[in-house]
């Protein structure tokens, strides 16, 4: 199995990854929570929260600001790794010349990129 | 959580995020997906590095794993949401027994016997991982089959948001007669695929709430890390028993909120 030392490197790949996506989860929410003394609608929202209307205040929270977009980053960036796994994993296929299995691959990370991409309903 | 006990963290997440926060379970779901995504990249390398995770399988089978995902994901839009609740009561209680079972005796399956498949040759399914400085040979037997199971399993994960570690491994160990420690492995590979397919159709549907998946996903890897601690320390099988309990009395509330018997949220 020639592929092992590849695969391992891969999976390094997105072990980091997941580690970026932690970062930028951790620091956008740490920056969310930073800012939640300084606005009067901040608490308010708050409020909803604890209140037990849970999702909308979490809807309301929701911006575009940088905190936001540092979340949203991290967890797209999540769902991108298996997706990056299986590409990388088609790529070693391609080289290795297993035909066969490059279409197996192709099959799988054309589904996964179609999955993200179309609107289901 | 998942290390020690072989399960993803997504049968605890949703029926708390559900139970505990009364949070509509759609959303628990995407949340939940997100975690499973980022347990199974986390751990990737260990498994890769042991020579366990057979690539190959994996890949073939996560093929009917994606469709059922994709299915799954788009199907759940149009379930209505008390189904889900007695559904995931009733994987609860699969994996509980599963567990009960896997304290009380060790399974293992012998290589030899398994009945090779006339794909595995040709699809180079074959292979052999390191155990104590041997190397043990393994055949795949029952393709068709397995393949058939996984795209229940990729249906079920998306429907749930569950990793469905609890199906694909047995499928693979019982059913196609890989060894015990290759399944888990390859399972790990195959539930981050699977989690980001349904994922993948959340995300497009705005299903996925960033503020609620991300504290989520945060707790698990802080908890992954501090589980892989604990093992260290206590015995698994205290632990599964313990977990297999708790699996039965949540099944049973996830059930009855399904069945009605208390204030839903229609959708």
């Amino acid at each position: 199995m020639g592929l092992t030392k590849a695969e391992l490197g891969i999976s390094y790949v997105l072990k980091y990854g997941v580690i970026i996506c932690g970062i930028l989860i951790a620091l956008g929410l740490a920056m969310k929570i930073a800012s939640y003394n300084e606005s009067a609608i901040i608490q308010d929202q708050i409020a909803k929260l604890r209140s037990g209307q849970l999702i909308e205040g979490l809807q309301e929270l929701a911006s575009n600001s940088l905190p936001d977009q540092l979340i949203r980053s991290g967890i797209l960036l999540l769902i991108l790794l298996p997706i990056i796994r299986v590409g990388l994993t088609l790529v070693l296929f391609i080289i290795a010349g297993d035909y066969l299995f490059v279409v197996f691959t192709s099959v799988v990370f054309f589904a996964l990129i179609a999955s993200l991409i179309f609107k289901s309903n | 959580m998942g290390a020690v006990l072989g399960l993803g963290g997504g049968v605890i997440i949703i029926p708390t995020l559900t139970l505990l926060f009364g949070i509509n379970i759609r959303y628990a779901i995407g949340a939940s997906i997100i975690s499973v995504i980022a347990t199974s990249c986390g751990s990737a390398a260990v498994y890769v590095r042991d020579r366990m995770t057979n690539v190959r399988v994996a890949i073939f089978l996560e093929i009917a794993t994606t469709f059922g995902a994709i299915t799954g994901a788009v199907l759940s839009a149009h379930l209505r949401s008390q189904f889900l609740f007695v559904l995931f009561a009733i994987v609860l209680c699969y994996s509980s027994i599963i567990m009960f079972r896997k304290s009380t005796k060790n399974y293992v399956t012998n290589p030899s016997r398994v009945k090779e498949h006339p794909w595995s040759e040709k699809l180079k399914f074959n292979s052999s991982y390191p155990e104590n400085k041997i190397e043990i040979f393994y055949k795949v037997g029952r393709v068709k089959f397995g393949f058939f199971l996984m795209y229940f399993a990729g249906l079920l994960s998306a429907l749930l948001g569950i990793g469905s570690g609890s199906l694909k491994v047995p499928a693979m160990d019982a059913a196609m007669g890989l060894p015990f420690k290759v399944s888990s492995a390859t399972s790990n590979f195959m539930i981050g695929v699977t989690a980001a397919a349904s994922a993948g159709t959340y995300y497009s549907r705005g299903e996925i709430l960033p503020l609620l998946a991300a504290p989520v996903a945060l707790g698990v890897l802080v908890g992954s890390v501090i589980g892989t601690k604990i093992l260290m320390i206590v015995p698994a099988r205290a632990i599964r028993i313990v977990f297999a309990v708790l699996l039965l009395v949540i099944a049973i509330q996830m059930a009855w909120k399904g069945l009605g018997f208390s204030e839903i949220t229609w959708d």
